[in-house]
């Protein structure tokens, strides 16, 4: 009884869960379905689905309310089980209780021989009795049914919800799948009508957020628009016959029906367009006949462009010299936003590279701000950040994308540019190649040449042809080199020579090899043969040593080649020197994120020089290059050593490291000097030797001269001393008029800008300012000789800067002109005041010859001569750099001969003012004089090798601009104040035009 | 040990500055002092004992923690030592801290990621990068361990622990660990040092024809040994020619101190009176002006010893070292132990020179004004690197252009141009005949290849060249015996060599010697 009692309650429970979780898809089915089917269209097929899940809900209630507890709670085993789990202290006693009642378990345990009738009746007596206690409400308790219980109360209040927040669409739902009446056939068989259906239409248009545009209300409309994808439409119209239902039928395949609210005649649905579409109106009159009009209306796309963008660029195709920053600017435009720019260029491996680039009031906008429609902005791109083979194209674009997020973010791509990086010393290099290249096929020539034999006619023919390519290869290497500026003219000439000799020998062997054709034997005859091994010979000696001439040239200018790079690697370390200065100054962060770009320059300069110099002949280097000379690697670990001090924000500490590097940088430029005048020393005595002799007789000259300066300069000491003595009383007089033209000249001087004009300007305007300085001390320890001495410095300083900045400003681009003419302006004012200055300070001093004794007047009549004899000594020497300029390495023959000239001038001028007794002017031109010797023995070091000057080194580099960057400007602008006037609605009385057509064509 | 000199002299100055302080102070500083005496004076275990007390008892005090900071360094144990120099003051300790400190940074930075090995009997721990250079890492004990025991047969010593041996990279990294620098190491070919109680050898690897690099290992370790010795009392030109005469000890008697390029050189200085004084030596042989002028003053010192040994046997070079040890000026030592004026001595020196009938080579002129050890510098060609050692300017010529050709697979043509420059300079210019015997081989001429390439090695067995050409010529005409000779002169000059640790290998399994072949075949992967 019991068991039997727990059964039917295991039943009953099974039943009520089943019949709830029923209900639970029933209530849901009930409201999704018709929603279902106002969104779909299809009335019938959302029926369909709703009867196919209400079935399959049953079916699964059916089976676990019903089927299941029945099978599964049959047997009084399964039910004890069940009751042995809820109560493990009755488990075992009424399992064995079932069992052992059970029919068929006698003969198993009489089997067994145990078999005992009143023990089983007892237990099972005393199991009933146990049992007793228990009940059955505990024994199946309803707490499992909580939760389908609570499903359909979730179900429940879902139905409840949507019927009251959406009751026409539910309703409209219904009605669309219970209704039976739409037939087979198109639109469901209805009667065509040649009339509308419908008055006149009220479009109410939801574009995507993307677009940013507010809804829009087309009234009285005729039902065809034009829409971005995306959009929603709603449409509200009055039915013009009675109507008890109302679908929008669509074109479309399948014939989709959209069900419409119908409400006292008025009519109205939404649906969302993505693609262009034709739709009707269907109605189903009171009396159930249904009518579709025959004209369609017709929703089209309009589409949402791709933006478009504008890159400008300094050109089209162009050539930069060194890791400069290229001017670029961009205008890009889309119909609704503009969300990201990206600066793609190939990379080595031809894979596209792109960095995101900034986009006006894109990503940088404030959150919930609306993308930009349009924008424009300029760029530098760093070419230090990118690594560009030097020689190599590299074309590049800008791309800009859109907002759409409909159909996905669309890209629009710029016009390509393309740039080469390529300075002087770059396409150098690509003629030193081209030389390698003809000393590759030398050595070929001649490998074949010595080893073919004489009487082989046949196999002489390529080696012909190859000799006499070579020719030609020469031929077109004389002309390249001949216009290249770092080409030596030496080389020029010995190529050309090269060349002639080898065509000379090549025309003898034509005209032997014809002769031998002639003959048409395979083997040549003994004097042809013997004629033809005389040609080779000839071939071969000439050959031996072109191929050693060759490799010496490419040996050499491969090492000029690295020097040049040290060259260039000094400009960057000089432009790193001021902007830490600068930085530590100022702590901008533009200057920091120049330190930062000079240091990856930098870098990348060095990891040059040592991929060069490591591909360099061992011999080369391990003849004539030390390890000094080779401390690439460590350079770069010591700068980035500099990094990461600058990155820690110890700038001190970055810029001690920096010091440190720059001298092992400078020290490396030293040793890779005496490598390249070693390797001429080796390779090119004759030109060596003749160069170190000009060099050494320079030096001489140049001690002599600052032997007879220093003379000149105890004259004036001792003039300077007794003229203080005897003109204290006029000092007394004249000092403030001087200290007055002093101060005006010191103020005209400050107005020369302090940095910016470059290093040598720079540098001259600091020994002007000293000067000036001096001239106070001079002028207060009533010391007017020296005080004079002093002037003129400073007035020749302030000449020579006036030189300067006139020859740069002819040179340099716009930003160093502008920045020029204030320097300019502001020394041409002061020159006027120095040379008062240097006036008045003239009839202030007393005359050397007043003041001076015999003994010093005499000595200066001696220097004098002595100085004639070195000016002449220096003519000489002018006269024979120029004479055997062509024999002496690059031009330093020139450079030499200049510097030279301009020592003379100083020298004569030297002269003049020793003859004329004025020990101040006499020595401050001996002095000239010597330092201008010393620098043409300086320059004719880097003169050998062609030394490039590496230009300005101001805090800032200069980028490669945009010519007319500005110009562009206007007409964007005007693209912006039409987008603002959109924005606002209010249009510049010469938009409004414009405004209208916009709109116009937005909603056609 | 110079910074322990320093030291001793910094701490002896803050004490006589100091004046009296408390018994501690003064202990400390009394500690300090013999600490540092003993580090001077290689006196390491000494040293130990006195450190490890001064760490019990003043473990915080800038002179404790820098000595320690010596010991950990002198251990190799290069980190810590920077860690226990932590927080002083680089001018604490009379400066010793900042100069150790960077020479214990730097070290550690170049020898990071080092492995360590051990010689077969233990005596020897070799720290090397690992890659290429393990083929040489159990050579090099083998050879470390054979002069350990030569060592002891001369002088009796035995080194009481581990003796550690660095095998640096580069020069540069030579000159990363220690005061040396890398224009130094090039003017004079420097390649080895033996300095703060273990021995530095750059790797052969480092260079264009490899190096003596055994002999080189093992004169350093006799600079190890006659430093503890003498208490590093053995002045610089001593030390050279005991180190020069011995470093042949680990494969036999000390017989010819001289390479034939020595002698020439020895001999033309003699000639031209243009000896190095003995006093030019100081402080370092590394400090001559190019490595001519090293290569003579070796000569000229190791002639020296072995005139003494000559004269006294090791008896009386023991006795040297000890008169020095106990404070002797070395010459006095020498005197005494030849029991004559110094003058006397330098008189008989001269007289053995003479007597030894020193021989000048002009076809070895070229090599003897070049120098000796081509550091690697680039990745470029390197046929032509030593081809100025060849002495006609016209020969140079037509070298090099069998050198160019040769390098661009046209060895034909090469062997033409090679043959005119040997008609100029004859068969004994190394430099000629070596390249022109390794092209014949190229040709399978090998014949004329071992022709041109058997007296090569007779005038220098320090040239690989010839030697590898051997080796390989002989294999080829199915001579392993003598192959796996010529190949072993080479592995002691070049064993970065795949022909020579490949052929060697090859010659070693032909010949039945398994174990070996094992060894250089595993070597011949390593290097190829």
């Amino acid at each position: 009884m019991f068991l039997a009692g727990v059964r039917l309650r295991l039943r009953r429970r099974a039943l009520a869960r089943s019949g709830l979780y029923f209900a639970s898809s029933a209530i849901f089915l009930a409201v999704a379905a018709p929603l279902a089917a106002v969104a779909s269209g299809s009335g019938r097929g959302a029926a369909w689905v709703a009867g196919l899940l209400a079935s399959l809900a049953l079916a699964l209630a059916s089976a676990a309310g019903l089927i299941a507890p029945r099978l599964r709670w049959r047997s009084d085993r399964a039910v004890a089980a069940y009751i042995g789990r809820r109560e493990p202290r009755v488990a075992s006693d009424l399992l064995s209780a079932v069992e052992l009642g059970a029919a068929g378990a006698a003969p198993r345990l009489a089997r067994g021989g145990a078999f005992s009738p009143a023990l089983v009746a007892a237990l099972t007596e005393s199991t009933a009795m146990r049992l007793g206690g228990l009940a059955a409400t505990d024994i199946v308790p309803r707490r499992p049914l909580w939760r389908p219980v609570r499903a359909a109360g979730v179900a429940a209040a879902f139905a409840l919800l949507v019927a009251a927040l959406a009751p026409g669409r539910l309703s409209l739902g219904w009605h669309a799948l219970i209704d039976r009446s739409i037939g087979p056939g198109r639109f469901g068989g209805a009667e065509s009508s040649a009339v509308p259906l419908v008055g006149d239409l009220e479009i109410t248009l939801r574009y995507p957020s993307y677009t940013g545009r507010d809804a829009a209300v087309l009234a009285n409309a005729s039902g065809d628009v034009r829409v971005v994808p995306g959009t929603r439409v709603r449409l509200e119209t009055m039915a013009l016959e009675p109507a008890s239902a109302a679908w929008l039928a669509f074109d479309e395949e399948g014939e989709k029906l959209q069900p419409l609210q119908v409400a006292l005649g008025q009519l109205s649905g939404e649906f969302e367009v993505r693609a262009p579409v034709k739709y009707r109106f269907l109605l189903r009159g009171p009396d159930g006949q249904r009518r579709v009009e025959s004209a369609a209306r017709s929703i089209e796309i309009e589409p949402d462009r791709e933006p478009r963008v504008e890159l400008h660029a300094p050109a089209e195709e162009l050539d930069v010299t060194g890791l400069k920053r290229v001017e670029l600017a961009y205008v890009a435009e889309d119909d609704y936003g503009l969300t990201r720019a990206d600066l793609v260029w190939d990379g080595p491996d031809g894979k596209p590279r792109r960095v995101q680039i900034e986009l006006p009031g894109g990503d940088a906008a404030a959150p919930g701000a609306p993308p930009p429609r349009s924008a424009q902005n300029k760029l530098f791109w760093d070419l230090a950040d990118v690594p560009l083979q030097p020689g190599v194209r590299v074309a590049y674009h800008i791309e800009v994308f859109d907002n759409d997020e409909v159909s996905g973010h669309k890209a629009g791509r710029s016009k390509v540019f393309t740039l080469r990086v390529l300075s002087p010393r770059e396409r150098h290099e690509r003629l030193i190649e081209l030389q390698r290249e003809l000393f590759e096929n030398l050595t070929r020539a001649l490998g074949g040449r010595l080893v073919v034999d004489q009487a082989d006619g046949a196999a002489h023919e390529p080696l012909h042809r190859d000799t006499a390519g070579i020719v030609v290869e020469l031929g077109t290497a004389v002309a390249a080199l001949g216009s290249d500026r770092m080409a030596e003219k030496q080389l020029v000439r010995v190529l050309g020579e090269m060349r002639a000799r080898l065509d000379k020998l090549v025309r003898r062997e034509a005209r032997l090899l014809k002769r031998a054709a002639s003959r048409g034997k395979a083997k040549l005859p003994g004097a042809l043969a013997a004629q033809v091994g005389g040609s080779d010979r000839a071939q071969v000696a000439e050959l031996e040593d072109d191929v050693l001439l060759m490799a010496d040239w490419v040996d050499r200018q491969d090492l000029e080649n690295l020097l040049a790079i040290s060259d260039e690697i000094k400009a960057h370390r000089e432009r790193l020197a001021k902007l830490f200065e600068e930085y530590k100054r100022s702590k901008s962060p533009e200057i920091k994120a120049e330190i930062e770009r000079e240091l990856r320059a930098l870098e990348q300069k060095l990891a040059e020089l040592e991929r060069r110099g490591g591909r360099m002949p061992a011999d080369v280097l391990d003849q004539f290059v030390n390890s000094e000379a080779m401390q690439a690697k460590k350079s770069e670990d010591c700068l980035a050593e500099v990094r990461r001090l600058f990155a820690s924000g110890d700038v001190e500490a970055a810029e001690r490291r920096m010091r440190q590097c720059a001298a092992g940088l400078d020290e490396a430029a030293r040793s890779l000097e005496h490598s390249l005048d070693d390797l001429r020393g080796d390779r090119f005595s004759e030109q060596q030797k003749k160069f170190d002799e000009l060099r050494s007789e320079i030096t001489d000259l140049a001690g002599d001269q600052q032997q007879l300066a220093g003379e000149a300069g105890d004259i004036q000491k001792r003039y300077a001393e007794k003229a203080g003595d005897l003109m204290r009383e006029q000092m007394e007089k004249n000092r403030d008029q001087l200290n007055e033209l002093l101060g005006r000249l010191r103020r005209r001087v400050a107005q020369v800008p302090d940095a910016g004009l470059g290093q040598f300007i720079d540098e001259e305007m600091g020994a002007v300012k000293a000067r000036l300085d001096d001239i106070q001390r001079l002028l207060a320890g009533g010391d007017l000789a020296e005080a004079l001495a002093m002037a003129r410095e400073a007035e020749a300083g302030l000449e020579t800067v006036e030189s300067e900045l006139d020859a740069a400003l002819e040179e340099d681009g716009a930003e160093f002109r502008k920045l020029g003419a204030r320097g300019m302006d502001a020394v041409e004012h002061a020159l006027p005041v120095a040379r008062k200055l240097v006036s008045e300070l003239e009839r202030a001093t007393p005359p050397p010859s007043r003041v001076l004794e015999r003994e010093d007047l005499d000595r200066l009549e001696r220097l004098s001569r002595r100085q004639q004899a070195l000016q002449q000594r220096a003519q000489r020497l002018a006269q024979r750099s120029r004479d055997i300029a062509d024999e002496l390495p690059g031009e330093s023959g020139q450079r030499m001969a200049e510097r030279l000239g301009e020592a003379g001038q100083r020298m004569d001028r030297a002269q003049q003012r020793m003859r004329a007794r004025d020990p101040s002017g006499a020595r401050q031109e001996a002095r000239e004089a010597a330092e201008k010797l010393a620098q043409a023995k300086e320059e004719a070091q880097g003169a050998a090798r062609q030394q490039q000057s590496q230009g300005r080194s101001g805090l800032r580099d200069e980028p490669v601009r945009i010519p007319g960057a500005d110009e562009y400007r206007a007409p964007e602008r005007f693209r912006e104040d039409i987008l603002d006037a959109m924005k606002k609605g209010q249009a510049p009385t010469p938009y409004r035009d414009m405004v209208k057509r916009y709109y116009e064509e937005l909603i056609r | 040990m110079r910074a322990a000199r320093c030291l001793l002299l910094s701490i002896a100055s803050i004490a006589a500055i100091a004046g009296p302080r408390a018994a501690d102070a003064r202990n400390l500083e009394q500690e300090s002092l013999r600490a540092a005496k003993f580090l001077g004076s290689w006196r390491f275990e000494e040293a130990r004992e006195v450190i490890d007390k001064l760490a019990a008892d003043e473990p915080t005090a800038p002179e404790t923690r820098y000595l320690r900071a010596e010991l950990a360094f002198l251990d190799g144990n290069y980190g810590q030592a920077v860690e226990l120099l932590e927080g002083l003051k680089p001018a604490d300790v009379g400066g010793n801290v900042g100069e150790l400190r960077a020479l214990a940074a730097s070290t550690r930075d170049a020898t990071k990621g080092f492995s360590t090995a051990r010689s077969s009997g233990g005596h020897f721990a070799i720290a090397y990068p690992p890659g290429k250079d393990e083929a040489i890492v159990e050579l090099a004990g083998e050879v470390l361990e054979s002069a350990y025991r030569a060592m002891n047969e001369d002088f009796g010593y035995q080194a009481p622990g581990v003796v550690r041996i660095e095998l640096l990279s580069a020069p540069s990294d030579l000159a990363r660990v220690s005061t040396l620098t890398e224009k130094e190491i090039e003017t004079t070919g420097t390649i080895a040092l033996c300095k703060y109680g273990k021995l530095m050898v750059v790797t052969p690897r480092a260079t264009v024809f490899g190096y003596p690099w055994m002999d080189t290992m093992v004169h350093e370790y006799v600079h190890y040994v006659v430093s503890r010795l003498s208490h590093d009392r053995v002045p610089v030109w001593l030390q050279e020619g005991l180190a020069r005469f011995e470093q042949v000890r680990w494969r036999g008697p000390a017989l010819r101190p001289l390479s034939p390029v020595e002698e020439h050189l020895l001999a033309t200085a003699l000639k031209a009176n243009d000896l190095i004084s003995f006093d030019d030596m100081h402080p370092s042989m590394a400090k001559l002006p190019s490595q001519k002028a090293a290569a003579l003053a070796f000569a000229e010192v190791a002639t020296m010893v072995a005139y003494l040994h000559q004269q006294q046997g090791y008896e009386g070079l023991r006795r040297i070292i000890a008169g020095v040890k106990a404070g002797r000026n070395a010459r006095r030592a020498v005197a005494d132990a030849m029991n004559q004026k110094w003058d006397g001595v330098e008189r008989g020196w001269k007289q053995f020179l003479r007597a030894a009938k020193l021989r000048t080579s002009p076809a070895l002129a070229g090599r003897a004004q070049s120098p000796r050890i081509r550091f690697k510098k680039g990745e470029g060609e390197t046929e032509n690197v030593g081809a100025e050692e060849v002495a006609s300017g016209k020969a140079r010529k037509f070298t090099r252009l069998g050198g160019l050709l040769r390098a661009r697979g046209m060895t034909q043509a090469a062997a033409v141009e090679y043959e005119k420059a040997l008609a100029l300079v004859g068969p004994s210019d190394p430099f000629v005949a070596g390249k022109l015997s390794r092209t014949y081989l190229e040709l399978e001429n090998y014949e004329r290849s071992i022709e041109l390439a058997r007296p090569l090695l007779e005038i220098d067995e320090t040239d690989a060249t010839p030697a590898t050409t051997l080796g390989l010529a002989y294999l080829a005409t199915n001579q392993p015996g003598d192959a796996a000779g010529a190949f072993e002169l080479a592995l002691r000059v070049s064993p970065f060599d795949p022909a020579v640790r490949c052929g060697l290998a090859d010659a070693y399994d032909r010949l039945g010697r398994k174990p070996l072949a094992a060894r250089e075949r595993k070597a011949c992967a390593l290097v190829r």
